[in-house]
């Protein structure tokens, strides 16, 4: 995630932007082939005595990527790839009832066979051969599965708010064709800056491994369905990902980061601001080895600023207990017993009731492309399901909880679609639901300097020595370098928490002892900020002034838990992908009754025997 | 296919595949190897010094420059480049005789086998690539300090081992050998060329309706493999290499998918076919995938069977090679079938196998199990096997076992995997051979002599398996794609699908009897605890009294519901379309 406040374009960065017309051209040749293939199967498409489609769309992810791996000053790995992905959902039953939401006994591991790659060609011929195969996979397989379903539900009780929610919603239909941008990336310009970013983590001798990675991705996503709607969509993501990591004395595993996520690589700091931010975290991490160890279990209140503020309302809000509507599927066999765990319950039920003070409201705004000169990188005007999201949808107004964001699923929340699919950038990536640009406007409330005295005030009225301020909280998209074994390497990148009980807030890697007395702050390590209750919510205190920042959520994955090794992958790998979500928040924020404690660690490695080669 | 746990299932993969080897060169030093001896001895220092007391260490980096392009059908699904260094840290701690290497025995014994490679920087940074060396150095000891500590425990509490051999062969001389650098950025080939023949070869599979896969890639490789270790070996060897491989898949209408592939390997392009050479192969495979679309299903099957050269290497891989590998003779979870058999004949007087590394091509085939220094910086040696059907050796590693304490320099393993004794180029001879017209009129004495109406020709396979442990059947199955029968009584032979050859090793040995005049090489990939490595299969064609043959498991899929579009007569216009 990046703090964008003021957009710096200093950098001859050696890109530009064109609209293609030649691809344009070219691209007719995808979208043709698609509505052919899509015609054809949708009038014929059928087998004797069981229900035909209904409903097929297909959408095809052209994506192209540059990724390049640095550590110390020195590339690891360069990739430029171009993939093209097709994605082929096919109904059959009615809009009431489809093969959709049910997971049988035997569907819980079994790859989705309508999600291929296609030929990166623009044969019309080629193309339509891989949608036919796509589509009669499709087909068959929902075929089965309706009546799977059917069987199952006969046996089966539906929840009783389940009863009167159809299993599909209608749509309008559109077509909106965007033109198609293409960015040239000066890639060994890119290698040169890498390698000098990444050399500044070379001074640091007490880092004992570092990773810098530049990604850059364009895709153009093309999207047809049976109903009519045709859409083509360009999408960029840049990112620029540092991490460290080391070791404290006493063994303890240490990390920091730094993330810019924009637009264009044009978009991106200068050389200077990105080497000082650098430089920034890398004494900051190094300092951290002897910052003292959380040693007490603390209840009271906690400043969050920085990057710790938008992170902070993405889990809190933009998780499956907050704002988006999710369906609980229908189960059978072994896997109904963790159905449970699947349908973690949204805020859904507390729709007209208060969760937030009354100043503060959330929207979705995924028209707004700019705030206060940062390009906004979640920013879209129609979603992946061809909807048109409405240019603000209020989720929390004046605190109180209004609406979830959702697609064509309906649930007992949302009837309709609020278009809100957003497309992931990867070629591996799913889509999801999600913002685009999540906008939290405050009416009244302090200014972000004066936030500080405010919870100095607060510590002291509860009679507290001192109180703690977050101001990073590690993204779980991003990974640090292993500086311990295999175990403890996965259990973190599983997000298992060894701590169990109350649910950690992420990994606070930047949090500060702020003494009351005088304000001093000490870096603290080996602590633990766990989630804020629902009434210490409805008491937080927002700062008035704000910000923007980008950053990214996971998609869905093709199958239930597939979704974390992707996320897996383009952590360690360092690419990019997700989907692009800006949210535009307070500068800071005070909840008043938190808990911080010391971290419970499964694992704590015992610090190098040799020494650094780094220390000459 | 690799090991899923360590049960100490080996199921070995023979994929088509190829690859190959030292080209142009510029003579420079390498200073690759001199900074990574220099943090060896640096690391060696302190390690050996520690409780447990390191006392082996190699570094090994793989640096790889690739090309690859496929194509589908007649159209380009993937075309890149790649570079890329990868490190493999092998790291010993105790001693020869015992280190933590050493198996742990008993029922509960679990291991995932995960390779454990680093990406090094591909750029010549002194620092940045001795500090990712050095964390990786520092997790090896760890995790070797954890486990020597585990091998003592069972080591104490578990009965001794029936093998009392040490851990790690100590008698290895040190070598010294470096390839001049590889100037890959002349070596790789114009992808777009070979975009545009890529898709023209796979275009020839559109011919018919019914092959729904038919692909064409190409894979180029130039690759250098480093190797130093405390013991003072300092290895850098070439490996430059192109496979072309086709694939086709048509569809019957019972739902079964039947395969077909050609693979193609040289050294360098000018060992490929012609354009034309490979198109007339892509007309024969789709001529055959049709054949083999109307051919009808055989049912499981007990009788004599010939197998082509090809299909023999494949067998005798499968069944032989991967059990006269020799860290299984050690191991107690492995079911050791020819460890007791030396000096004894376990194959008819006449046939003999060897396995030569050093063997870089064979009547103008390039072999992709040619090497010059194994993963263990031990120099590749011909090793004589079996000789006139007598046992007579085994492949090794530096894993020693009883009454072989030396490796011969077959101690392989792909990037991140520990070595162990792995297939090179296998070779099998007969000092009797017979005419194909001889070994036909041999299948047929035969079947009257058993009163059976046919036998089986088995004339191409795809790859097999097999398990070579303990606690499961020790079987294999090799994986045909072109079966036919041969009739006693003079009717054509006739192609038939749907079967896989499977059974024991020892009963299958004993039932070969006779062996072709004319060897065919198959050049595959092998797949097993170590990852995948490079082989190749020599043998003549082989007559088998028994063999057995099961039905293949089938797909459960229709063919597809319309027409292939462009097949499709009513196929909607751009005027007709609602959008």
């Amino acid at each position: 995630m990046q703090k964008i406040s003021i957009p710096i374009l200093i950098l001859i960065l050696g890109f530009h932007v064109m609209f293609d017309c030649t691809a344009q051209q070219q691209e007719s040749i995808v979208l043709q082939a698609m509505k052919d293939e899509l015609q054809r199967n949708i009038d014929r498409l059928s087998l004797e005595d069981m229900s035909t489609p209904f409903f097929i769309s297909y959408q095809v992810k052209d994506t192209r990527s540059i990724s390049i791996q640095s550590t110390a000053g020195a590339i690891t790995h360069f990739d430029s790839s171009h993939s093209r992905r097709q994605n082929v959902r096919v109904l059959v039953g009615d809009y009431t009832q489809t093969q959709e939401h049910f997971v049988g006994s035997d569907l819980a591991f079994s790859m989705d066979a309508s999600s291929q790659l296609l030929s990166l060609e623009d044969d019309y011929d080629a193309i339509r051969r891989e949608l036919w195969l796509s589509t009669d996979r499709a087909y068959k397989k929902a075929t089965e599965t309706l009546e799977k379903k059917r069987a199952a539900l006969r046996q089966q009780q539906m929840p009783e708010e389940y009863k009167d929610v159809a299993d599909f919603s209608a749509a309008e239909t559109i077509e909106h064709i965007e033109p198609v941008k293409h960015v040239t990336c000066d890639i060994p310009a890119w290698k040169k800056r890498v390698r000098e970013l990444s050399a500044i983590l070379k001074e640091y001798p007490q880092l004992y491994t570092s990773t810098l990675t530049f990604s850059f991705d364009q895709s153009t996503v093309y999207f047809v369905n049976s109903e009519g709607t045709v859409t083509v969509t360009p999408r960029m993501s840049t990112r620029i990902l540092a991490t460290a990591a080391t070791q404290a004395e006493d063994g303890e595993p240490l990390m920091d980061f730094i993330l810019y996520e924009v637009l264009t690589p044009a978009d991106l700091p200068d050389m200077e601001q990105l080497a000082a931010s650098i430089h920034h975290m890398a004494k900051t991490l190094t300092e951290k080895r002897s910052a003292v160890p959380m040693d007490e279990s603390y209840t009271g209140p906690v400043l969050f600023e920085d990057q710790a503020v938008p992170e902070l309302f993405t889990r809190l809000y933009l998780g499956s207990e907050g704002l988006i509507a999710s369906r609980m599927p229908i189960m059978e066999g072994p896997l109904a017993m963790i159905g449970a765990q699947l349908g973690k319950r949204n805020l859904g039920d507390k729709i007209g009731k208060r969760i937030l003070p009354n100043e503060i409201s959330i929207a979705s705004t995924p028209f707004v492309h700019e705030f206060q000169g940062t390009e906004l990188t979640g920013t879209f005007s129609v979603d992946a399901e061809g909807v048109q999201p409405a240019e603000k949808l209020l989720l929390i107004d004046k605190g109180n909880a209004a609406a979830l964001l959702s697609d064509r699923v309906p649930t007992p929340h949302s009837q309709a679609s609020t278009g809100h699919r957003c497309l992931g950038l990867g070629s591996f990536d799913g889509d999801g639901i999600c913002p685009g640009v999540l906008d939290i406007t405050v009416s009244d409330g302090p200014n972000a300097y004066e936030m500080k005295q405010q919870l100095l005030d607060l510590a002291a009225e509860e009679g507290l020595e001192f109180a703690y301020i977050v101001r990073r909280i590690r993204p779980d998209a991003v990974t640090g370098p292993s500086v311990s074994d295999d175990l403890s390497t996965t259990i973190s990148m599983f997000g298992m928490s060894a701590g169990g009980g109350a649910t950690p807030l992420g990994d606070p890697v930047r949090i500060y002892r702020v003494n009351v007395a005088d304000g001093t702050e000490t870096p603290v390590r080996s602590a633990e900020v766990l989630k804020p209750g629902a009434s210490a919510l409805r008491k937080l205190t927002a700062s008035i002034d704000r910000e923007a920042w980008n950053c990214t959520m996971e998609g869905d994955s093709p199958i239930p838990g597939f979704g974390a090794f992707i996320s897996i992958g383009r952590s360690v790998s360092g690419a990019s992908g997700g989907i692009p979500v800006s949210i535009i928040a307070p500068k800071a924020i005070i909840i008043s009754d938190m808990e911080v404690r010391k971290e419970k660690r499964a694992i704590t490695p015992k610090p190098p025997i040799v020494e650094s080669p780094l220390y000459k | 296919m690799f090991p899923q746990n360590h049960s100490k299932t080996v199921l070995s993969f023979f994929a088509f595949l190829l690859c190959f080897m030292g080209q142009p060169l510029c003579a420079q030093q390498d200073r690759l190897i001199d900074l990574m001896s220099r943090e060896l001895d640096r690391e060696m220092q302190v390690l050996k010094a520690q409780d447990p007391p390191a006392y082996f260490l190699s570094y090994r980096i793989d640096e790889s420059v690739t090309s690859a392009v496929s194509a589908s059908l007649g159209a380009i699904k993937n075309s890149h480049d790649d570079h890329r260094r990868l490190l493999t840290v092998q790291l010993r701690v105790g001693d020869y005789t015992m280190d933590n290497t050493r198996e742990i025995r008993g029922d509960d014994a679990f291991d995932l086998n995960f390779p454990q490679f680093t990406f090094i920087p591909i750029d010549e940074d002194e620092d940045a690539i001795r500090l990712v060396i050095w964390n990786a150095t520092n997790q090896q000891y760890r995790k070797a300090a954890k486990k020597y500590q585990e091998v003592k425990a069972n080591t104490a509490v578990k009965v001794a081992a029936e093998d009392q051999s040490p851990d790690f062969a100590r008698d290895v001389t040190p070598v010294q050998h470096i390839d001049p650098l590889l100037k890959t950025a002349d070596l790789l080939p114009d992808r777009s060329i070979w975009e545009k023949k890529l898709k023209r070869y796979s275009a020839g599979f559109l011919e018919s309706e019914h092959i729904f896969e038919g692909d064409a890639s190409l894979r180029f490789s130039a690759e250098r493999r480093r190797i130093v270790t405390s013991e003072g070996s300092r290895i850098a060897e070439n490996r430059v290499a192109v496979r072309l491989l086709l694939h086709a898949t048509i569809k019957c209408d019972d739902g079964m998918e039947l395969p077909l592939h050609r693979s193609y390997f040289a050294f360098d392009f000018s060992g490929l076919p012609s354009d034309e050479e490979i198109m007339a192969d892509v007309k024969e495979m789709v001529a055959t995938l049709r054949a083999m679309r109307e051919a009808p299903v055989i049912e499981p099957y007990t009788g004599p069977a010939l197998l082509s050269g090809e299909a023999a290497g494949v067998f005798f891989h499968e069944i032989f090679g991967h059990r006269v590998e020799g860290h299984r003779q050690k191991l107690e979870s492995e079911g050791q079938t020819f460890k007791k058999k030396e000096g004894q004949s376990i194959l008819p007087s006449h046939m003999s196998v060897v396995f030569d590394p050093s063997l870089k091509s064979f009547e103008g085939q390039d072999l992709n199990g040619y090497y010059r220094f194994d993963d263990e910086g031990v120099k590749g040696q011909k090793v004589t096997v079996v000789e006139n059907g007598v046992l007579r050796d085994f492949i090794m590693n530096r894993t020693p076992f009883e009454n072989h304490p030396t490796s011969n320099g077959h101690g392989r393993a792909q990037a991140g995997y520990q070595p162990v004794a792995r297939q090179s180029n296998l070779i099998v001879t007969t000092t009797q051979p017979r005419s194909d017209a001889e070994l036909r009129e041999l299948l047929l004495e035969e079947c009257r002599r058993q009163g059976k109406e046919f036998g089986l020709l088995f004339k191409d396979v795809q790859g097999g398996f097999t398990m070579t442990g303990r606690w499961q059947p020790n079987s294999f199955n090799v994986t045909p794609t072109e079966v036919h029968r041969i009739y006693t009584d003079g009717r054509p032979d006739e192609l038939v699908r749907g079967v896989d050859l499977v059974g024991t090793p020892l009963v299958m040995f004993s039932n070969i009897t006779e062996a072709g005049a004319r060897p065919a090489v198959f050049t595959g990939t092998c797949g097993a605890e170590s990852g995948g490595v490079p082989v190749t299969a020599i043998s003549p064609a082989l007559l088998v009294s028994q063999i057995e043959v099961q039905k293949k498991s089938k797909s459960q899929e229709r063919a597809p519901i319309l027409p292939r579009p462009d097949r499709d007569r009513d196929t909607p216009q751009p005027s007709k379309r609602r959008f």
